[in-house]
């Protein structure tokens, strides 16, 4: 289990995956504890994902976004996998299918949470070979 | 009256600055190419709002069923361009290569765009 802290504050996430998890300070302000509840789902979701279609994943990362024009705050969830583009894009895909799916379980205030206040990004290593 | 303009003409505007490889002209073709799909996003999903309307359409595009990673593309595309637009070294050190910005950038358009197409 990785467990994610940070010298900025005592946030502490837990998330299930092998890969490293790191959390930004841009994220502290956003995760409150019913917050960082929800999130440590979603990253076991995610590292579940990940696993069940052979998608390597180098890291995992949790930043803040503030959108300077809408002035509106998001949580951004990233996956960092080593695969090539569209290997990647497709992953993305099939990771939205999931997450939507789980989030149709969730309760209507934790839904709500992942819908719209959480993002979920793969990036992908630009020179990765085809998995 | 004018016909409106459609937006995917900013698409063509952004390959045009891309092919000199200008730092500025590659951070510009970013911007052109997000606007391009999110007015076109807006378009489709009939947001009216002028508050927080990027956020808005994000939301928009991820409440129906199937669209949830196109909303998270369409949003990784807007981050994208607030660091082209605001970050004159990005904090993100992962993101200083401009090529390398609008190649992903690029790809995201084509994946994106389809989906958006066929609303």
């Amino acid at each position: 289990m990785n467990t994610a802290t940070s010298v900025f504050s005592p946030i502490t996430i837990e998330a299930p995956g092998t890969s490293p998890l790191f959390v930004e300070a841009s994220a502290h302000p956003l995760l409150k504890a019913e917050v960082r509840e929800t999130l440590e789902r979603l990253l076991k979701l995610l590292d579940n994902e990940a696993r069940a279609q052979s998608i390597p994943v180098s890291k995992s990362e949790v930043r803040g976004f503030t959108d300077p024009e809408d002035e509106a705050d998001s949580l951004v969830v990233t996956q960092w996998v080593e695969a090539p583009v569209q290997t990647a894009l497709t992953y993305w895909d099939r990771l939205g299918a999931a997450v939507e799916i789980w989030t149709n379980q969730l309760p209507k205030e934790d839904a709500s949470l992942v819908a719209e206040q959480i993002a979920v990004e793969v990036r992908w290593e630009p020179d990765a070979r085809p998995t | 009256m004018p016909d409106p303009l459609d937006p995917l003409a900013f698409l063509q505007i952004a390959q045009e600055l891309a092919r000199e490889k200008d730092e500025a002209k590659l951070r510009t073709a970013v911007g052109r190419g997000d606007y391009a799909l999110f007015l076109l996003a807006r378009e489709k999903t009939g947001v009216t709002s002028t508050r927080a309307v990027h956020t808005e359409v994000v939301r928009a595009v991820r409440r129906p069923s199937g669209y949830r990673a196109t909303a998270d593309q369409l949003d990784a595309f807007r981050r994208l361009r607030v660091v082209a637009d605001y970050q004159l070294l990005p904090d993100d050190f992962a993101l200083r290569d401009w090529s390398n910005n609008w190649t992903n950038a690029q790809a995201l358009i084509n994946h994106i765009l389809p989906k958006l197409q066929t609303w």
